[in-house]
Order: structure tokens, then C-alpha cells, then sequence
């Protein structure tokens, strides 16, 4: 005998549309609600809705709440959720048996202030005794790094050959970076002053990838 | 248009010199106008292996200081009429050469000969890239161990850099990987990198493999390029050398080592 399960859990990731109040003027909310619906109805319709109450958490009340609730709801929005500081929206929430979203908007990821890293390109083997430097740059070799040669870059060096020689990245203190060649096979790897000498290093001679793991440089072989 | 080969190596020892003689006969013998010259002022050599070191009366420093002509110091092989030979001196040294005196004389060269092979010195400093300056074309001599790949490595590292070519961004110049003193007993038995080893350190289009042979030793010792002594193998793999610089398609010969015949087994030899 078999029964259907009477509940199922799936986590679903649903589109919401987010309308973030600048005004609780009765007036000001009707003529954006209306310019923006008309630009795109169809956007709107029966669509989840957030009401996104950052910016205006500090005078909300019961009036304004109430206001905001029938004027969106007339217009055909399923207004399901508030957003913004918990603290302040929770008790609102409970009363208007709504769901509670966290703030939006946060600024993206704090980005560090140094520009973009551009990649410096080598197509001719780098040999013994030559040294190159990619200087606020990721470092691109198509060719071969021979043993004796040692090739440096703020940013990641890539290696589309063997590497036989010294490979140093991030050596400005990009933690972040690392070392990608075909064949392993080298002398000395660093990333930001984290290094291993050839007597460290497995001995697989395939590809590889070498990266900071905390204080520690992790080799992955392919 | 003249062709401006450098012979060199980085290491001493790999066989620079008997290599330049060689593969300037080989030119010669084809019926290219050739010269050959000595570029390792003080230690001068190649006149001893082309036999030619008690004709010698004017050399390179002498020219390139205006003390004599060019023709009175080039040197005419008696073996053959389409070789010529400028000697090194013996009493000065490397700070001898200049830029500009070596470009003269190469320009002056050019108009009389096809190929300019320029015997380097070895070593990496003034000297080397002397002789690899105004090169179009470089041989590198390696031999089958580690350092000798090591310093070839690093004298290719110095064609793309510190040549004329490299300098003015023109068409690089253009490699090839001569192995020498290959010993292909050795190699089996490990003793010695094999030659898929060495192209792969390298990554350049292999030129030619020459073994080892007593017959080198002995030519140099008579004052005879190699590649006149056909019976040898060394000779042999320097002729088919030559004919694959010139372009032929050439399949590379004394790669593997040779079954001793009963009679030599039993008999020694």
C-alpha cells in the first residue's frame, strides 16, 4: 500500500521584486506607484512583492503601514513581505502576519581600492638566468619557464608549460594569488612570502595548481 | 644576402669550435662561399683545427683596428676555395672587439661571403655576445648532461634578449639545437639525458646529433675538420647536419648504440 507523503520541503530561490519606500507622503506613493506600474504592468501583476521600509523605518506607524499595505494591494501587488531592520519591522510583521526579509542593497562586497590587475603576456620560453616581472600584473606564460629562470608577478602566473624554475606570486601581498602551470617541476613557488623549495614539492611533474591556504601553500595536482 | 650564423654553447668543452669547423667545411663543400671566424680572442683554436695556424700573419683585432685589410688577414683553406678563415689573436683579449669594429667587418664579409659562421667563446659575458650580436641564424652545442643543457638554456635566453634582432624587434633569431658528444651506450644505460630530454629542457627544433667519436679527437689533432674524414660517424652526422641547415629532411642516424658484431666481441676492438 502506498501513500502519497502529505508534505514535500523543496528550498526554492523565487524572483521577488522589492519596492523600497522613500516617502510615506499619501500623495508623493501614489504618483511613483502609478508612473512605475504603468511603465511595466505586466512586471507587477500578481508578482511577490517586498516592501522594502529602510529608509523610512524611523516614521513608520500604524497609519503609514496601513496606507502603504491597501495603496500597493489595490493596485494588484502581493505584497507578502517587509524589509529592512528586523528589530523595527518585526513587531509589524506579527501584526500584519507578513514575512520578514533582510535588508538589500548592502553595498556590494567591500572592494579593496587598487585597480584592476591587467595580465602581462610571454609567449617565448623564459630561460635560465631571465627574470621577468609582472608589476601590478597577472603574469601569462605560453611557453616554458626553464630551470634558473624565475618569473615574479603582483597577481597570479599562469603557466602553460612546464615549470622548472622559481615561480613567485602575490609578492605585494595578494594572498589571494596563485600559480598554475602544466608540469611541475620547479625550484622554488612563493605566494606573498609563503614559499616551498624544490624538496617540498611532490614529485608528480603534472599539472598543478599552488595556492595560499592560510599560512600554508597548498599544491593540487591534475 | 649574407647569412650570420653564431656557433655556441655557453659551456667550454662541448665542441663549439670543432662544430664551426665542421659545419664551415660541410658549407663549403656544398659550393657555399663561406668564412669562419674565430670570435674567442685569446684562446684563439680554430686555426689549429683548420691547420691554418702557421699561416696566420694578420687576424680579427688587427682589422677591426685598421692595422691591416680584411683580405690580407682572411685566410684561404687549402683543402677547399669556396672556405675562408679570420683568425682570433692570441695576444689580446675579448675588450678587443667593439660593436661597430665587428659590424664592419661583418658588412664587409657580407658582400663576399654566403655564410658568416662565428665561432663563439664560451661563457656568457662581452665575448658570447659578441659573437651572437648580428647573428640571423644559432647553433647551440650541447652535450648530453645537465650543465651543458643548463648553459645552453641560458645563451638562448640571451639570443632572444641581447641580440641585434632581439634589440630591434625583428624576425628572432631563428634556433636550432646541435647535440655532441652523444654516447648513445651511456644514454642507455642512463648515464646521460636522452634527446627527447634535452628538446624538451630546450624547445628547439633539433638540428642534429653527433656521437662520440676518437675520430673527432684525432681530426682536430691532424688540423682536419671532421666532415672530411667520411668514414667516421662523427663526420657523417655532421655532413647530414649541414644538408638539414641547408633544408633537407634528413632522418637523424647513431641515435642508438651499435651491436657489437661477433668478430669484435670475440676479438676485441
Amino acid at each position: 500500500m502506498t501513500t502519497a507523503q502529505p508534505l514535500h520541503v523543496r528550498a526554492r530561490m523565487l524572483p521577488v521584486q522589492r519596492l523600497r519606500i522613500e516617502s510615506l507622503d499619501k500623495a508623493d506613493l501614489n504618483a511613483r506607484l502609478s508612473a512605475t506600474l504603468t511603465q511595466a504592468p505586466a512586471l507587477f501583476q500578481r508578482a511577490p512583492v517586498a516592501l522594502d521600509l529602510s529608509n523610512v523605518v524611523e516614521q513608520l506607524d500604524e497609519t503609514a503601514l496601513s496606507m502603504l499595505l491597501t495603496e500597493t494591494r489595490e493596485r494588484g501587488l502581493v505584497v507578502f513581505a517587509l524589509a529592512g531592520p528586523k528589530a523595527a519591522l518585526l513587531p509589524w510583521c506579527d501584526h500584519y502576519n507578513l514575512a520578514w526579509q533582510d535588508e538589500q542593497d548592502k553595498p556590494a562586497k567591500t572592494r579593496s581600492a587598487t585597480p584592476a590587475l591587467t595580465t602581462q603576456v610571454i609567449t617565448q620560453p623564459v630561460r635560465s638566468g631571465q627574470q621577468i616581472y609582472a608589476r601590478d600584473a597577472h603574469l601569462l606564460v605560453m611557453s616554458q619557464v626553464s630551470a634558473g629562470a624565475e618569473v615574479i608577478a603582483d597577481g597570479n602566473i599562469h603557466i602553460f608549460g612546464a615549470l622548472r624554475g622559481r615561480a613567485l606570486a602575490g609578492v605585494q601581498g595578494l594572498t589571494s594569488a596563485e600559480i598554475v602551470c602544466q608540469h611541475l617541476d620547479a625550484d622554488l613557488v612563493a605566494i606573498a612570502g609563503v614559499y616551498r623549495v624544490r624538496d617540498d614539492l611532490p614529485e608528480s611533474g603534472s599539472a598543478a595548481r599552488i595556492y595560499r591556504l592560510d599560512d600554508e601553500l597548498r599544491v593540487d595536482s591534475y | 644576402m649574407a647569412k650570420i650564423v653564431v656557433i655556441t654553447s655557453g659551456k667550454g668543452g662541448v665542441g663549439k669550435t670543432t662544430t664551426s669547423a665542421a659545419i664551415s667545411m660541410g658549407l663549403a663543400l656544398k659550393g657555399h662561399k663561406t668564412v669562419v671566424i674565430d670570435f674567442d680572442i685569446g684562446l684563439r683554436n680554430l686555426d689549429i683545427i683548420m691547420n691554418c695556424e702557421r699561416r696566420v700573419v694578420f687576424d680579427f683585432v688587427n682589422v677591426i683596428q685598421g692595422d691591416a685589410s680584411l683580405n690580407q688577414a682572411l685566410i684561404k683553406d687549402k683543402r677547399c676555395d669556396q672556405l675562408y678563415i679570420l683568425p682570433a689573436s692570441q695576444t689580446r683579449d675579448k675588450d678587443a672587439l667593439t660593436r661597430d669594429g665587428v659590424k664592419t667587418i661583418l658588412d664587409q664579409l657580407a658582400e663576399q661571403f654566403e655564410y658568416i659562421i662565428c665561432d663563439s667563446p664560451a661563457g656568457i659575458e662581452q665575448g658570447a655576445q659578441m659573437a651572437l650580436y648580428y647573428a640571423d641564424e644559432a647553433i647551440v652545442v650541447t652535450n648530453p648532461e645537465v650543465s651543458s643543457v643548463r648553459d645552453s638554456d641560458r645563451i638562448l635566453g640571451i639570443l632572444q634578449s641581447k641580440s641585434l634582432r632581439a634589440e630591434t624587434g625583428a624576425d628572432p633569431v631563428k634556433e636550432h639545437l646541435l647535440i655532441t658528444r652523444f654516447d648513445p651506450e651511456r644514454v642507455a644505460r642512463g648515464e646521460m639525458l636522452t634527446i627527447p630530454d634535452i628538446e624538451e629542457i630546450l624547445a628547439v627544433p633539433l638540428l642534429g646529433v653527433v656521437p662520440e667519436s676518437q675520430s673527432v679527437l684525432n681530426a682536430s689533432n691532424k688540423g682536419m675538420p671532421v666532415v672530411l674524414d667520411e668514414k667516421s660517424d662523427a663526420g657523417q652526422a655532421y655532413l647530414d647536419t649541414v644538408d638539414r641547415f641547408l633544408g633537407e629532411d634528413k632522418p637523424h642516424r647513431f641515435l642508438e648504440a651499435q651491436r657489437k658484431s661477433f668478430f669484435k666481441r670475440v676479438f676485441g676492438g
